[in-house]
């Protein structure tokens, strides 16, 4: 019989199996399905690892008539415990091999996992040896692992961890992340309850389903480094145009756009009077208006957005001082744009 | 013990006939603006429809359900330190009863729900539907009649008996457009398109609100919805249509000045005034003196409520985003008469 823990990979197992097969009919992008075969192929493993060294959650039933045990001589040759650090220095080859093919970053991190799996491997049988006392241990505890060791650890895989989970969120698509990061969080939700919910636990079996978790998580996160980050759309707009008012005065007395382009202006406002940046066909009371960006006090800024006017020549001011003036030109969308100063168009309205 | 106890029990009967007062007096009034039960166009009639006969299964179960529980108190009590009430232990007639009969219930009430919700977020199209833009701003709402070049705000114009195809945007927070006696209430999100169809019966102002907290001034965030024959309909679409007209100096100086107070003191930098500004921030005021109120419908538009107004907004409207000018008297009253001018 196979123990729940197992049963519970098994079942991560085909959930995994069944999202690759959607994921790739639904997405069809190589890297996602990779990382969920990875992690089904994972909980497999882990689970028939797990399922053979089951052990029955309820003891034996013995019959109220049954005879008592007999007992028998054993021997009491010491058996060396096991160890996880095999399976740190697994994965920390594993970084390393890795990290040779794509980027040093990985591999010094594989190196440094591989001493500290190497250290503790070695501490382990240290321990084995005789002149491994209980006060040595309380000193090397004391001094060493809980004030050093333990938060280092903890932090640092907590940092490698967050980082394969980011390598895996931005390499599937922007779906296929929201689809790990929910993966992800059922596994840790689920792990921790099964855990919560089991009184007694053998501490080898904690061990080794965090190694399994730690392992796939960052085995997926080295996938996803290789397979490298997913094209993210980039907003592209015009050139911003930059426009200062100070000591009640624009820095520009001409501003050059295309017609029809949308415009993006970056308005500064040194002054703590009220100014802002308006654009109108003509002058004075009968000016028809083209935009009137929002008015404010500085030392502030504002972008304006607004679709330049047809092709022509117009003003631009300020509203709350009409001194503050220079010319907009709006260039027809054939022109090629002219060095700055050389715009000489027909004159608009 | 009983001089405290006498006093929370005055204070408990004083606070029941409070709210059983105010309860009574919400059900009196026929004439309430914003009753959401009583439903003048399609939409708000069908939504009547699934909400009556739900409100009346429900209260039927409130008082089964109530009267079962009070009864087993009662019945079941234990009546004396000595005795224990009979303690029983299943009984599969009752389970069955109370497991199927709401599933039945339920099932029945998620039917016509679903179908009503479905229908309800149908988006008509067709050249018998009028399509509105309504943007939700902090704290006021603007009205876009795409194709006919129209933008009005706070009060919206629809012709009776079509439908209205509304769409509805955020400017800047989450908003929630509500005329509850024509339609149910959909929220308005930032960057996000959502829709709701309404429709008068009949010609009449029909009043709603935001619904959703959106800030300080969230309650006077208010909102109109003029039904009006298809003619009166078409005309006043293209009077909004027009571009405004400059007032002429010599016949109207002080309008004149105003126009000219309109752009130098930056009125024009936030509001549109079709052919003399182009602000993108606050309403638009092309056509003011069309709408019969200002400031998110808080205030009715008249030259007193206009000079409050224009010398403190934010005294007058909680966190109105429109700041105090520092206009002088004179001013304010050159912007009205400029401002009586956008007929």
């Amino acid at each position: 019989m196979f123990s729940l823990a197992s049963k519970l990979l098994f079942a991560l197992t085909a959930v995994a199996v069944a999202l690759a097969i959607g994921y790739g009919f639904d997405v069809d992008e190589r890297a996602g399905v990779a990382i969920f075969v990875f992690v089904a192929v994972a909980a497999a493993t882990a689970g028939v690892a797990l399922g053979g060294a089951a052990v029955p959650d309820l003891a034996p039933e013995v019959p109220p008539d049954a005879p008592p045990p007999q007992w028998q001589a054993t021997s009491l040759a010491p058996t060396p415990p096991g160890t996880g650090f095999t399976l740190l220095a697994a994965v920390a080859v594993t970084l390393l091999a890795a990290g040779a093919a794509v980027s040093w970053e990985l591999a010094a991190g594989g190196a440094v996992l591989l001493t500290v799996a190497t250290g503790g491997w070695l501490a382990g049988v240290w321990r084995l040896h005789p002149n491994w006392t209980p006060r040595v241990q309380s000193r090397v505890s004391m001094r060493l692992l809980v004030p050093v060791g333990l938060p280092l650890a903890t932090v640092g895989l907590a940092l490698l961890i967050a980082g394969s989970v980011s390598r895996i969120l931005l390499t599937v698509s922007k779906n296929g992340a929201v689809m790990v990061a929910f993966v992800v969080a059922s596994v840790i939700f689920g792990a921790c309850a099964w855990v919560a919910s089991r009184p007694r636990l053998a501490s080898s079996a904690l061990v080794a389903l965090g190694a399994v978790a730690a392992t796939s998580m960052i085995g997926a996160g080295i996938a996803g480094a290789v397979a490298g980050e997913r094209e993210f759309h980039h907003e592209e707009g015009e050139e911003p145009i930059v426009v200062v008012a100070e000591e009640v005065a624009f820095d520009v007395s001409e501003i050059t756009v295309t017609a029809g382009e949308p415009v993006v202006m970056e308005f500064e406002n040194r002054d703590d009077v009220f100014h802002n940046v308006a654009v109108y066909a003509g002058e004075g009371p009968e000016a028809k208006p083209v935009f009137n960006g929002v008015g404010f006090a500085g030392e502030d800024e504002r972008t304006y957005t607004f679709d330049a006017p047809p092709a022509g020549r117009y003003t631009f001011v300020c509203d709350f001082h009409v001194n503050m003036k220079g010319t907009f030109v709006s260039l027809p969308e054939s022109a090629a744009k002219p060095p700055a100063g050389a715009a000489e168009e027909p004159h608009g309205e | 013990m009983s001089d405290a106890g006498r006093w929370t029990s005055g204070r408990r009967r004083l606070v029941l006939v409070a709210a059983a007062g105010m309860l009574l007096a919400a059900c009196g009034d026929e004439e309430l603006p914003q009753n959401t039960f009583d439903p003048q166009g399609p939409v708000s009639r069908q939504l009547d429809d699934l909400i009556k006969p739900v409100g009346i299964i429900a209260g039927v179960v409130f008082v089964l359900v109530m009267t079962l529980v009070i009864y087993s108190a009662v019945r079941f009590r234990r009546r004396s330190e000595d005795e224990a009430p009979v303690q029983v232990h299943g009984n599969a007639k009752a389970e069955l009863a109370w497991t199927v009969a709401p599933a039945v219930v339920l099932a029945v009430v998620g039917v016509f729900t679903v179908g009503t919700v479905f229908e309800i977020n149908e988006v008509p199209a067709g050249p018998d539907v009028l399509e509105v833009t309504v943007t939700g701003h902090q704290w006021w709402w603007e009205y876009e009649y795409p194709g006919a070049g129209v933008t009005t705000a706070n009060e919206m114009h629809i012709p009776v008996g079509r439908k209205v195809a509304v769409k509805l945007l955020s400017d800047d927070v989450v908003h929630s457009f509500w005329p509850p006696k024509l339609a149910g209430k959909v929220d308005v999100i930032p960057n996000r398109v959502n829709n709701m169809v309404i429709e008068a019966e009949k010609p009449g102002i029909y009043y709603g609100q935001c619904a959703e907290f959106c800030g300080l001034s969230h309650a006077n965030m208010k909102l109109r919805v003029v039904a009006q024959s298809q003619a009166d309909f078409d005309a006043w679409l293209a009077s909004n249509a027009r571009p405004a007209r400059l007032p002429d100096a010599e016949l109207d100086p002080e309008a004149a000045a105003g126009a000219a107070l309109f752009r130098a003191r930056g009125c024009a930098s936030c509001h549109t005034v079709k052919g003399y500004a182009a602000g993108t921030v606050g309403p638009d005021l092309t056509h003011l003196q069309q709408r019969e109120t200002f400031a998110g419908s808080m205030f009715d538009l008249d030259e007193k409520n206009l000079r409050r107004w224009l010398r403190d907004p934010p005294a007058e409207k909680p966190g109105s985003l429109m700041p105090d000018l520092d206009l002088s008297e004179d001013d304010i009253s050159s912007l009205i008469a400029y401002l009586d001018t956008l007929e």
